[in-house]
């Protein structure tokens, strides 16, 4: 027997200790059950729908989420300092980076070293243009696929 | 496979007119409306307990889906969340006009209908169902919204616990609960 059924066992014997009383309580709370499941819910007002859907149209949906606007900006952020970091480290960490991709990937030599070159020479608009594309990913991602849905929508 | 020569879920009749809803179609966001304003706006009702601020909270919680709809789960029951987001606004409205407290009864309590009531019967039954309803709207928000649930709008024990963030094996016990106090205040009445 479960901890909520313990639960419900210990009310029902507080409320009704002989079988007795059990048995009277059980049948009150059937009577009780019929009358309850007769009830219904109630009509909404008739112009219902069309003052919803004028609101739908008077408020169209945000155009970025709350959440897509913190993720693009901590992207935005964490490509900032490593900009800043490769220029301040006059492009040394970067190169070992570039290199070792170049290394790892058979055959995409010729694209690591461009990399390389690229992040050696200009590291600004490069992180640039990879927050940029990092943003641009995050909400086309959010629109296309499915995100949990969420208990509080309010 | 395209999705739209697929014959409709019987257990995910919505899934169409959401996607469709979702690609800006208004009349498919209609339809979803029209098919839930019922349980939306019943449960506020009985939840808020007056007209005007269970149609405002009911629109509001269709609107607040419809912005949404990029964040709903398809594998999951769309009316579910809907209720969840309805659950959600009227709870946060009655803590900000601190009306949480049962002894802050309406006077004017609404007589709601009720189904499979025949003309003979209802004559009868029509006090009857009018105590249960007052003293119905004498119970804590919580009690009200789990007999809402499950007697008004047949929902499962499963159903409730995901709308009410609870675990399922306590919702018997709060119906019983609920029940009991139901039961407890008609007796009062009736004895007044």
């Amino acid at each position: 027997m479960s901890g909520h059924d313990d639960e419900l066992e210990r009310m029902l014997a507080e409320l009704a200790p002989t079988p007795e009383a059990r048995a009277e309580l059980e049948e009150a709370h059937r009577q009780l059950e019929k009358d309850l499941l007769r009830l219904a819910d109630p009509l909404p007002p008739a112009d219902f729908v069309g003052r919803v859907m004028a609101r739908v149209e008077a408020e169209p949906a945000p155009s970025m989420s709350r959440g897509d606007l913190v993720s693009g900006l901590v992207v935005a952020l964490a490509s900032a300092v490593a900009a800043a970091f490769a220029v301040w480290s006059d492009g040394a960490a970067a190169s070992v980076l570039g290199s070792g991709l170049a290394l790892v990937r058979d055959g995409g030599a010729a694209l690591g070293s461009g990399l390389s070159a690229l992040w050696h020479g200009a590291p600004v608009p490069m992180s640039a243009g990879l927050s940029l594309s990092f943003m641009l990913s995050l909400v086309l991602m959010r629109r296309v696929g499915q995100a949990p849905a969420e208990a509080k929508v309010s | 496979m395209s999705f739209g020569l697929m014959a409709a879920d019987p257990a995910t009749p919505w899934v169409d007119e959401v996607r469709r809803a979702r690609r800006g179609d208004q009349n498919a966001f209609a339809a979803l409306v029209r098919g839930l304003q019922r349980q939306i706006y019943g449960l506020c009702l009985r939840l808020l307990r007056t007209e005007a601020e269970a149609s405002e909270i009911a629109q509001e919680t269709f609107l607040r889906a419809y912005q949404n709809l990029d964040r709903f789960d398809e594998s999951r029951p769309f009316d579910l969340w809907v209720l969840t987001i309805a659950r959600n606004l009227c709870l946060d409205l009655l803590r900000r006009r601190q009306k949480v407290r049962t002894e802050d009864v309406e006077e004017h309590v609404q007589v709601l209908p009720s189904e499979d009531v025949s003309q003979e019967e209802a004559a009868i039954k029509r006090q009857e169902r009018q105590s249960l309803e007052e003293a119905m709207s004498t119970l804590s928000v919580d009690d009200r919204e789990v007999l809402a649930l499950y007697y008004v709008q047949k929902r499962t024990t499963k159903e409730i616990a995901q709308v009410m963030g609870v675990a399922p094996g306590t919702i018997m016990a709060r119906l019983f609960r609920a029940r009991e106090k139901l039961r407890t205040r008609m007796q009062q009445k009736g004895a007044a």
